[in-house]
Order: structure tokens, then sequence, then C-alpha cells
């Protein structure tokens, strides 16, 4: 019998990618929500835009890497 | 093997995911605890020689406005080369104490000694808490100095022993001027008669302000006719509150007068309505009335029995019914504003012309100083014209009473008569180029809106003497500031818990209730 490589399992770049995605976007939510809530508290430290960018970025890299695996399948 | 790759791999996926939430959590708590600031001290800081902040935040200190009172372009830093100028704090919560402290290089002229900053207390009077950030007038006075608990006194003549008593007995001293220190005394006029009859004593005064009156051995009556102009949308409508106090500051009286149920910018006139009111048996001497409106409100007229009526500060006047009207000032300065097209005019000020030629720009003059109990005639239109200064304007001289004690302030002349000098001034710290100012404020009563306590940087005569500067080819000049830092102070949240406690909870409970 030949080994054949599981690929259904994603990489250690990709999960963490993924992982990277679903804490920006909850970071995102949880502080749109402490804004609205409580104005001007997270702006005064963060600008949001940044979390936004990291948010569709992640999600495009992991949906592009996604494509790539799903292609090579 | 791949079970132990997939185990492996899952075990990598709960790390992952128990660092970031650990990162997450640590995140939100801080920012919690940034908004309850449960030490109840806090500090912002702001740099002008950075655009940026970290994490790209937009920081708790705003930027200086109006902008073309700033220079952000030719310095590192930022240059006011114009006054006043205005900035806004936000605080995630309210404060009691504030400490502001100014890092800045001073490359003003010897014609604006004075720079002060201010947090606004009321928003409808626009009065704001000045205190100093440097006075040259007094660093550069040789005369012997006491210093006890934070007061000064400067002495040209006899020096004196006890401070206390000093303050004690200086009511009685007419050679004493103040500089950012508040003494209440009793003041009465000698040979004084009151009038037997109400007459008109003031017309056309638009917005809020301030007077002095005198009582002696008479009712203490006013009457008020207000007219709402309705040509600015106002949510909380138009309302007028009259104050009366007593020369110690102690409340005598509040009246109020509705607004007249328009609260849109229709511009439609409203009735005039009257506010009058007698006070009968009132001790003798000076009485602060205080009018507070927005600029909606037109007072049409003034009437009374009261034979002194001296404005403090600031007049709109808005009267079309005379072309023309004389009005006195104690003070050899004065700044003209038309409100509007229709204010434009030549006003002469002791005789000389000032020139208001555009709407909505401040106009400057300064007149040769004729003495300290001078009055400077004012002859003007009173069309939608804004006249202020840090002096006192009256209708005519008759009606003009100053009970103030000289104030050593930007249009201070020295002259013989002051021979002692009360300050509660600190002299900022020099630390090579730069000087550090620190004032510390008050913020029980400073008015707060949307999170912010506003500010604002006072360099009286900065914006006229760069006028100057400029017609003679001269660069302006400016104060640079290079940081501000606000350390605010207020009730902890253990200070707040045993206010709930003993306020709300523990009477509800009969706790530490004898019977």
């Amino acid at each position: 019998m030949s080994k054949t490589k599981d690929i259904s399992q994603p990489s250690l770049s990709v999960i963490i990618l993924r992982e990277i995605f679903y804490f920006s976007s909850l970071t995102l939510l949880l502080f749109i929500i402490l804004e609205i809530i409580f104005p001007y508290i997270v702006l005064a430290y963060f600008n949001l835009n940044y979390l936004v960018a990291l948010v569709i970025i992640s999600g495009l890299i992991k949906l592009g890497l996604k494509q790539a695996s799903s292609g090579a399948n | 093997m791949p079970k132990i790759i997939k185990k492996i791999r899952q075990s990598t996926v709960v790390k992952i995911r128990l660092i970031l939430s650990l990162i997450l959590l640590a995140a939100l708590s801080s920012l919690i605890l940034a908004r309850l600031v449960p030490s109840g001290r806090i500090f912002y800081n702001r740099d002008f020689s950075r655009s940026w902040q970290f994490f790209g935040g937009q920081g708790f200190i705003g930027q200086f406005s109006p902008a073309e009172r700033i220079d952000f372009k030719t310095s590192d830093y930022v240059k006011l080369i114009a006054d006043p100028v205005y900035f806004s704090v936000f605080t995630p919560r309210f404060f009691t104490r504030a400490r502001l402290i100014i890092t800045y290089q001073d490359y003003l002229a010897s014609s604006t000694p004075i720079v002060e900053a201010g947090v606004l207390m009321d928003k409808i009077v626009w009065q704001y808490q000045m205190k100093p950030v440097v006075n040259k007038i007094l660093d550069n006075l040789n005369w012997p100095t006491l210093t006890e608990g934070g007061l000064t006194l400067y002495e040209r003549q006899k020096p004196v022993a006890d401070l206390a008593y000093f303050i004690q007995r200086a009511g009685e001293r007419s050679d004493l001027a103040l500089y950012n220190y508040s003494l209440l005394r009793p003041y009465y006029l000698d040979n004084y008669s009151p009038a037997k009859s109400t007459r008109i004593m003031a017309a056309g005064l638009r917005g809020p302000y301030q007077f002095y009156t005198y009582l002696d051995g008479e009712d203490f009556n006013l009457t008020f006719w207000f007219q709402d102009l309705n040509q600015n949308y106002d949510l909380k409508g138009d309302g007028v509150t009259v104050l009366v106090s007593d020369y110690k500051g102690q409340n005598i009286l509040t009246r109020r007068v509705r607004d007249d149920g328009i609260i849109a910018d229709t511009g439609q006139l409203s009735a005039q309505s009257v506010l009058a009111f007698v006070i009968k048996d009132l001790p003798r001497g000076v009485y602060k009335v205080e009018v507070k409106a927005n600029d909606d409100i037109v007072t049409r007229k003034i009437i009374t029995s009261q034979t002194k009526l001296t404005f403090i500060n600031k007049l709109w006047l808005v009267d079309e019914t005379v072309a023309a009207f004389d009005l006195y000032t104690n003070v050899n300065n004065l700044k003209a504003t038309a409100f509007g097209p229709g204010g434009e005019q030549i006003l002469a000020y002791n005789r000389e012309p000032l020139s208001v030629d555009a709407p909505y720009q401040q106009f400057y003059k300064r007149v040769d100083f004729a003495g300290p109990d001078h009055l400077y005639l004012i002859n003007l239109k009173p069309r939608n014209l804004i006249v202020e200064n840090n002096g006192l304007f009256a209708f005519n001289q008759a009606a003009f009473i100053n009970p103030d004690f000289k104030k050593v302030d930007s249009n201070w002349e020295a002259d013989d008569s002051i021979n002692y000098i009360l300050s509660a001034y600190q002299s900022p710290t020099v630390l090579g180029p730069d000087k550090i100012a620190v004032l510390d404020f008050d913020l029980s009563n400073a008015y707060r809106e949307n999170h912010k306590y506003s500010l604002m940087i006072s360099i009286p005569g900065l914006y006229a003497n760069n006028q100057a500067r400029q017609l003679a080819g001269l660069a302006p000049a400016y104060l640079e500031i290079k940081e501000i830092r606000l350390e605010l102070e207020g009730k902890s949240l253990g200070d707040k818990l045993k206010e709930l406690w003993r306020e709300n909870i523990k009477p509800k409970l009969g706790l530490g209730v004898k019977k």
C-alpha cells in the first residue's frame, strides 16, 4: 500500500490565519458594541480601521488558500 | 498517523484560541478600567510634535481651533498667532479637579504680557474659569514681596508684617490691585441720593449680560422687557433666568421667563414678555444682576428707579430705535464686532475712530491712558454691534459705578495710586528654552457636553499686535505649545460605592437610624 497525503487536513498557516480572522472579527464586533455603549472608549486609544483591515486581509487570504487547496483536490 | 496529526492540530487550535482570548480579555478589561477610572485619578497627554498616535487612536486632548489662529506648518509644534484659541478634552467620566500643565516657548511681544488658560463653566454666558499661565507684569515688578499660603503681596511702600491681617482689612484700601484673586468688599457711595421715579436705563441688549447696581435707602426694583427673535433652533427653548446677588456673591433672587413655545428658527418675533420684581429692605451696597439668556433673546428695555447701572465686560447692542448713542467705559481698550451685515460702522472711541468694516471680525483699539478714574466715551450705532473689554460699560456717566478692585491685567497701566498688589500667581518654571506652567482648576461646576470639557488659551492683544506687525512687515509673534498634560482627579470607585451604600442602601435597610 502506498502512503497518501491526507489533503483534507489544513496546514498550520491556514489554521493560524483562520483563527486570526475569527479573533479579529469578534474583536471588531465587541469594540463596535463597546463604542456604541461608551462613546469614544475605543477610538481614543485605537483606530478601528486597522482592525477592519485585518479582518478583510485575513479573510481574503483564508479564502484564497481555501480555493487553492480545493483546486489541488 | 493522520489521527495523531489531527489531535496535534486540535491542541494547537485550542492553544491559539486560548492565547487570542486572553489578549481580547486583557484589551476589554483595560478599556473598561480606562472608562471607569477606579482610582479616581488619570492623566492625559498630548505632544504636539507628533501628528500620529500609537495604534492610531484619536487621543483625549483635541486640536486647537479656530484654524486661522493656529500655525501648524512652520514649526514642529503648534504656534498660537491670535487669540483666544479653544480645545476640548474628552473624559470618560466626571472629575472634580484638574491640573493643566502646559509646556511652551514664548515668542510674544512686550505688548502681550499675559497668557491665561481657562475651562468653560457656563455655555450660555460664555464664562470661563481663567487661571494665569504667565503674567510678565508681575514677573518684572521689582517690588518687595511677601508670600504666604499660595498668595503673594507685592509691596511698593510700607512692608506688611502679617498678610492675613492685611487681607482682613483689605476691603478698606483704595491703593490695592488684584491679580487672579477675588476679594469681596462692601462698597458704599458718599452723597448718594436715590431717584424718586423709574426710567429706562438701558435698551436693545441681545443675549446674556451682567451689571452692577447700587441701593441705599430704597426698594430694589427692576423691570425687564424681553423678546424672542427665534432665529436659532434650540431644543431646550429660549427661556431667560435673572439672578440677583449681593457683594458676597450670595443669591438673593432668581426669576425665570419661559420660552414662547417656538423652538424652531422661524424668525418669528415673539410678543414681549415682562419680568418685574421689587425687593424691599435690602441693606445698602452693590448688587449684581445676571441675565442668562441665549442669543435669540433681546432685552428691549430695562426700567428701574436705581440710578446706577454698570454693565460688565460685554454688550451686544441691537437698538433700532436710535440712530446713535453714547456709551462710557472705564478702560482704554475696546474690541468691536459687527454681528452681521448692517453692523459695519466707524465708531468713535475717546474721539478716535475705530473702523468696523466687515461683519463677524473683531476690531481692536487702544487709546492713551487718561488716569485710573477716567471714563472713555464711545459713540456708536447700536446695529447688531458687540463691544467688549476687560472693564465696565454704562449708558451715561452718572450711572457708572465700579466696585471692583483694580486688576493687573493686559491693560494694566502703572500709576502712583497703587501701592500693593495681591495675587495668587506662580511664575512658570523655566527649563532651558521651555517654560512649564501649572494651573489648577475646580471642575465641580464645569460645563461638560458629549463627555468633553472645553478649554481655552487667551493671550489678550495678540491678534491686534500681529495685525500691526503684519503691516510693518514683521513676522508674527506667537506662543509655541509643545505639550499639554491634564491630570484629573475625582471620586474613586471605593468612594462611589461608599456613597451609594450611605445614601441609597443604608437608609432603605434602616441601618444607622437611631430610635
